[in-house]
């Protein structure tokens, strides 16, 4: 074994493989940027013990639901030519980063939109990537041994949302749709987004029985940007033979969101029934 | 209600109380402020597998002390999307293969959740409706060959998040 080798695995050896805490907390956790200012910023902070090395990147995504109704992202380096994407002409400053332990750091995001922009909104995904810089491998720094270990690298991936013009959305909720099995009840809401912007809010889903008493619920943040059909399933027990109602609400309520980022749209709702024999 | 409301709401009721006490000396003004639940993603515990053997498999389960970890905090009750970007081998003197990935994904610190595959296929969790946590333990298998140099291998594990609600 190469003297070298030798060194390193007895360096190795003396790195507990616990004492690893690298990331990084976002905030916010979506950007709106509008035409008039073109800027934004995100705010890093490391609340570990050890300098963590950061990457800033863009990225394009949202949403989908698959036959299953089963959500994903799927964000890729850049978006397809007809997407509304804004991913090319961001900037982020700086794009690369340490931050030591306990210490935050400003990254400002700046657009620069190609000249006669349409009025509307333009999407794209920044990739904050985190990860220490400290080598993880533990083991006995025998000359013979072969000695793995693999480390951490964390991707958090946040919505960035850049608005041109007056921008109006809303949603057409198609028929929604139960069934019951397992003591679940899982609901359709196929839903088509409509306006000029992708429709951000709330959907509240409840499950009643034939005497008006709650059954189950489930509440979940939804972001449509053309269509999604999601399958919502909410635990409710055994439950006795009859007709029971489900019904879905949805609104542009978002706590998580600042009130001046959601664009309001009329509620909407819908209930389908569903019997257990 | 929710945690922002909430503290919106703390917010506010402690600027009312600091404008009643100042109210004999001065004109006061309210602010109010919407505290917004950040996205913070940790890798808490690299994935170790220590001393291995030329010819002999290791497997590192995710219940095992040395398993690798990760922790999510966010928006209480909100879903994620998580997918990995996962090594087949690992480097080192030589290469050395690694896989039959495994992971476990809880609301609390412990194994015993939801089983999944880590994989580029997106995974989704829900955070805990209290804590916003969600942890994640990532297991793997390595398979050194009889004649896997010795010396020290390595790789990384990257875990992307994502919420599926924006």
């Amino acid at each position: 074994m190469k003297r070298t080798n030798r060194m390193l695995a007895a360096l190795l050896a003396l790195t507990p493989a616990a004492a690893v805490a690298q990331g990084v907390i976002v905030a916010p956790h979506a950007v709106f940027i509008d035409h008039a200012t073109r800027s934004g910023s995100i705010t890093l902070y490391n609340p570990g013990e050890n300098p963590v090395e950061v990457t800033v990147s863009f990225g394009f995504g949202y949403p989908t639901t698959d036959s299953a109704g089963s959500m994903s992202v799927e964000v890729a380096d850049s978006a397809p030519a007809n997407e509304p994407a804004a991913t090319a002409w961001l900037q982020a400053f700086p794009r690369r980063v340490t931050i030591g332990q306990q210490e935050r750091q400003t990254i400002r995001l700046l657009a620069s939109p190609p000249a006669g922009l349409p009025d509307g909104e333009y999407w794209a995904r920044l990739i904050v990537s985190a990860k220490g810089g400290q080598v993880p491998v533990a083991g006995t720094p025998d000359s013979g041994a072969i000695t793995v270990g693999l480390t951490l690298e964390v991707r958090t991936v946040i919505a960035v949302v850049y608005r041109k013009g007056s921008l109006s959305t809303g949603l057409t909720l198609a028929a929604p749709s139960a069934t019951y099995a397992n003591d679940t009840v899982a609901v359709r809401i196929p839903m088509t987004r409509t306006g000029t912007a992708a429709y951000v809010g709330t959907a509240r889903v409840r499950v009643l029985d034939a005497k008006g008493a709650l059954k189950g619920e489930d509440e979940r943040a939804l972001g449509v940007y053309y269509t999604l059909d999601p399958r919502v399933d909410i635990p409710v027990g055994p439950l006795a033979p009859g007709t029971y109602k489900v019904v879905v609400t949805l609104s542009t309520d978002r706590g998580d969101l600042p009130p001046k980022a959601v664009l309001p749209a009329p509620p909407a709702r819908d209930s389908v029934e569903f019997t257990v024999r | 209600m929710n945690t922002a409301s909430k503290l919106s709401l703390a917010v506010l009721a402690l600027t009312l109380v600091g404008a009643s006490a100042a109210q004999a000396q001065s004109a006061n003004i309210t602010a109010t402020a919407t505290v917004l639940t950040p996205l913070t993603l940790t890798g808490t515990a690299n994935l170790a597998f220590g001393n291995v053997f030329p010819g002999i498999a290791k497997t590192v389960a995710v219940t095992d002390a040395t398993s690798g970890r990760f922790t999510i905090a966010g928006n209480p009750g909100s879903q994620v999307s998580m997918t990995f970007t996962l090594p087949a081998n690992l480097t080192g003197p030589g290469s050395l293969a690694i896989g039959t990935w495994t992971g476990d994904h809880n609301n609390t610190n412990t194994t015993g959740g939801t089983l999944f595959t880590p994989s580029g296929a997106a995974t989704l969790a829900t955070l805990d409706a209290g804590t916003g946590n969600r942890f994640l333990f990532i297991g793997a298998t390595v398979t050194p060959t009889v004649a896997q140099a010795a010396g020290a291998y390595s790789g990384t594990i990257t875990l992307n998040v994502v919420y599926t609600g924006l």
